[in-house]
């Protein structure tokens, strides 16, 4: 799968849920972007591998609304530590999906650290997390029964298309849905 | 003192808190975790704290963010890439070891970088006691929300019940 399908999968879903969604730099944003811009994006564009806690922190302020974190395989390395965290306050809207092709696709492609390791042990190594899944058996999860880890094995490959749209105008935009 | 202390956070609306443990704030910590009115978020790293207060504060919340300074040095690259950058409003309470009342060996360098550090970013931080945190804390919030930015509040000494 294309990370572009992958995001056209996870929009889809999120649709069907009314779901918000916090995306990575660089790749995660800009192909979120492209599959479809919404004001339930939260694209980040300057710390790397913070989707996941950026997402904790929206989903333990909007409790009622399903939040969706989608990192990268080299961001989300940079950020292990989040996984115990959420494990730990096991928030039931969250669902972290982690988009892993193997390289950091915005650096030369150099490789991540993460090669060879089993993300489909996540819940099994995180209990809080309810289940692992596939990104292709995304429908059969049960938001607010969370939270979820989802694999989403993707092609490294062409850059996303851009640009991105200015952060602050993205936190307004964002918070303007809960005013 | 400490439940001034979240009597006049929850007046404010200041009901999600994230952090990560220092000894002289353990009894705040403590009291939020234990008072079903507050959410505390035990993050396991002060960066996380910092993408956890941006995330609530997009979505419309007023966090807190109660660390070391030492982890307020961990995190200066979150710091900078998210929450100076998506301008998000909220409260950092930070244990400023190292200072007057602090005789331990290892904390010195963190209050001297802290303290040069804070100053060259050009942060606002101001120095409270703990009998003002009750009054100090919401008015750093309305600070932050009228500038866009953090604000930090330092403790120099532990908690005397």
């Amino acid at each position: 799968m294309k990370q572009a399908q992958a995001f056209e999968v996870l929009v889809e879903f999120a649709e069907q849920h009314n779901a918000l969604i916090v995306a990575d730099i660089g790749s995660q944003s800009l192909w979120l972007k492209h599959a479809k811009d919404r004001p339930q994006n939260l694209y980040l564009s300057g710390p790397m591998g913070m989707a996941s806690s950026v997402a904790l922190g929206v989903a333990m302020a909007q409790k009622d609304r399903l939040v969706i974190a989608a990192c990268g395989d080299g961001a989300l390395a940079m950020n292990l530590t989040s996984l115990a965290t959420i494990s730990s306050v096991a928030p039931k809207n969250l669902i972290v999906v982690v988009m892993d092709n193997g390289v950091y696709e915005f650096t030369k492609s150099l490789p991540t650290p993460t090669d060879g390791m089993d993300w489909s042990k996540i819940s099994a190594t995180h209990p809080g997390f309810k289940g692992t899944s596939d990104i292709s058996d995304i429908q059969n999860i049960t938001p607010q029964n969370g939270p979820h880890f989802i694999h989403a094995p993707i092609e490294p490959g062409e850059l996303p298309p851009g640009p991105g749209i200015h952060p602050v105008d993205v936190h307004h935009r964002f918070k303007a849905l809960f005013v | 003192m400490i439940d001034d202390i979240l009597t006049a956070l929850y007046e404010h609306n200041i009901t999600l808190t994230t952090g990560v443990p220092d000894g002289w704030i353990v009894p705040l910590i403590k009291a939020l975790s234990e008072d079903e009115r507050f959410d505390y978020i035990p993050a396991a790293r002060e960066e996380e704290c910092f993408g956890i207060a941006a995330g609530a504060a997009m979505a419309g919340k007023r966090p807190l963010v109660l660390i070391q300074n030492s982890g307020f040095l961990n995190a200066v690259g979150a710091y900078t890439t998210l929450c100076q950058k998506y301008q998000t409003p909220f409260v950092c309470l930070v244990a400023h070891r190292g200072g007057i009342n602090d005789s331990n060996g290892y904390d010195p360098n963190k209050y001297r970088s802290f303290e040069a550090i804070t100053r060259s970013m050009n942060l606002f931080v101001h120095n409270a006691s703990w009998g003002s945190l009750a009054a100090d804390i919401p008015k750093a919030m309305a600070r932050s929300e009228g500038a866009d930015e953090p604000a930090f509040i330092t403790l120099t000494e532990g908690f005397k019940p």
